[in-house]
């Protein structure tokens, strides 16, 4: 397979997730899909680089999650309201209401992390392991597992709070 | 709403994403290729605003041009209407150069040899640059003078001062404009690289 064709399946094997992270960084349509577009190109400028020793998936969610945090802190716009229903997906068939009323309260609290510890929640709702989770982030394993307890902590007084 | 709740809502979405894949290969190489372009418009803008300020300084030169009167102000200002004239020509040249490199309707080669051209206009108006800005001091200075201080340079008070800091501000100004351009450039280059997008 050439490089360009591998490189597309890539990011079409993958758009659901890219759609995702750049969804959870940035507070609007135009954002989100600028966000996007820089998360693809990023992929392509180190897809060179890619070595395979890390699974693809795990080199994909690392370009993603640092190019997504960098957007975030060069952004000043992310201090505006979050406009929630701009950034939540197309669910067009009926009966997806429920789904995107509770996909808004999800995204609602995701949102207030700050960076690291969204990245670290996307992975965990992406089921993706505790190692593969300190492959991507740069931490360790056991430093997951606690960022990851404190949180689940932190996300639950959220909603306490917020009930 | 719980974590269990939360990842059974994740999978939900996951779900839905996938039966909506919208994105095609042309549509992704296109996306890259777009982004990439974009750091020309940077060029173009900066440029464009470059043409918009020489242009309000040739308008406002020669609104006030009939209030010098001294042969050192006349002189600074057609100078100066020189040094802005050819200024905005050069600017509208690299606006019109950097908007060949079409990195969407061109060949990789005919690309990389409107950049080599384009790098070319760049050089010389880096050399323009550096040789404008020691002159436009000689004619900034008289008409100044005239136009803020009312009096001619031979009148003007603290001359030597004003030639002392101009003499520090110039290579600062020229540091800067050569730092722009080679800013500039590499992230042309830089385009350049990411849209070699074949084998």
């Amino acid at each position: 397979m050439s490089k360009t064709a591998d490189f597309t399946q890539l990011i079409s094997d993958n758009e659901g997730a890219l759609f995702k992270v750049s969804a959870l960084y940035t507070n609007d349509r135009d954002s989100q899909k600028d966000l996007y577009q820089e998360v693809v190109l990023q992929l392509w400028r180190s897809y060179d680089q890619y070595e395979g020793t890390a699974k693809r998936s795990t080199w994909l969610y690392r370009v993603a999650l640092n190019t997504a945090i960098s957007y975030l802190r060069q952004s000043k716009r992310q201090r505006a309201t979050v406009e929630l229903d701009a950034v939540l997906p197309q669910l067009s068939s009926e009966g997806n209401e429920l789904l995107e009323e509770r996909l808004a309260l999800l995204q609602q609290q995701i949102k207030k992390l700050d960076s690291l510890e969204k990245g670290i929640i996307l992975l965990y709702l992406e089921d993706r392991s505790y190692d593969e989770i300190a492959a991507i982030t740069g931490l360790s394993p056991t430093n997951v597992g606690t960022k990851l307890s404190r949180i689940k902590e932190k996300l639950k007084k959220q909603m306490k709070r917020e009930a | 709403m719980e974590l269990d709740e939360m990842k059974g809502v994740w999978s939900d979405l996951t779900e839905q994403l996938e039966t909506q894949k919208q994105l095609t290969q042309d549509l992704i190489v296109k996306m890259t290729q777009e982004k990439s372009s974009s750091r020309l418009g940077r060029i173009i803008k900066a440029e464009s605003i470059g043409i918009v300020v020489s242009i309000g300084m040739v308008l406002y030169l020669g609104w006030n041009f009939n209030q010098l009167e001294h042969w050192t102000g006349i002189g600074g200002a057609i100078g100066m209407f020189g040094i802005l004239a050819l200024g905005i020509v050069f600017a509208t040249r690299i606006i019109r150069k950097a908007r060949t490199i079409d990195l969407m309707n061109n060949t990789y080669s005919e690309v990389i040899r409107r950049f080599d051209e384009f790098r070319a206009l760049l050089r010389v108006y880096k050399k323009y640059a550096v040789w404008t800005s020691v002159l436009s001091v000689v004619f900034v200075i008289p008409v100044t003078a005239e136009l803020f201080m009312e009096k001619n340079i031979t009148e003007m008070e603290g001359l030597y001062e004003a030639l002392i800091a101009s003499l520090i501000l110039v290579p600062l100004v020229l540091f800067f404009i050569t730092k722009f351009y080679s800013r500039n450039v590499s992230a042309v280059k830089k385009a350049l690289n990411d849209i070699d997008f074949k084998d």
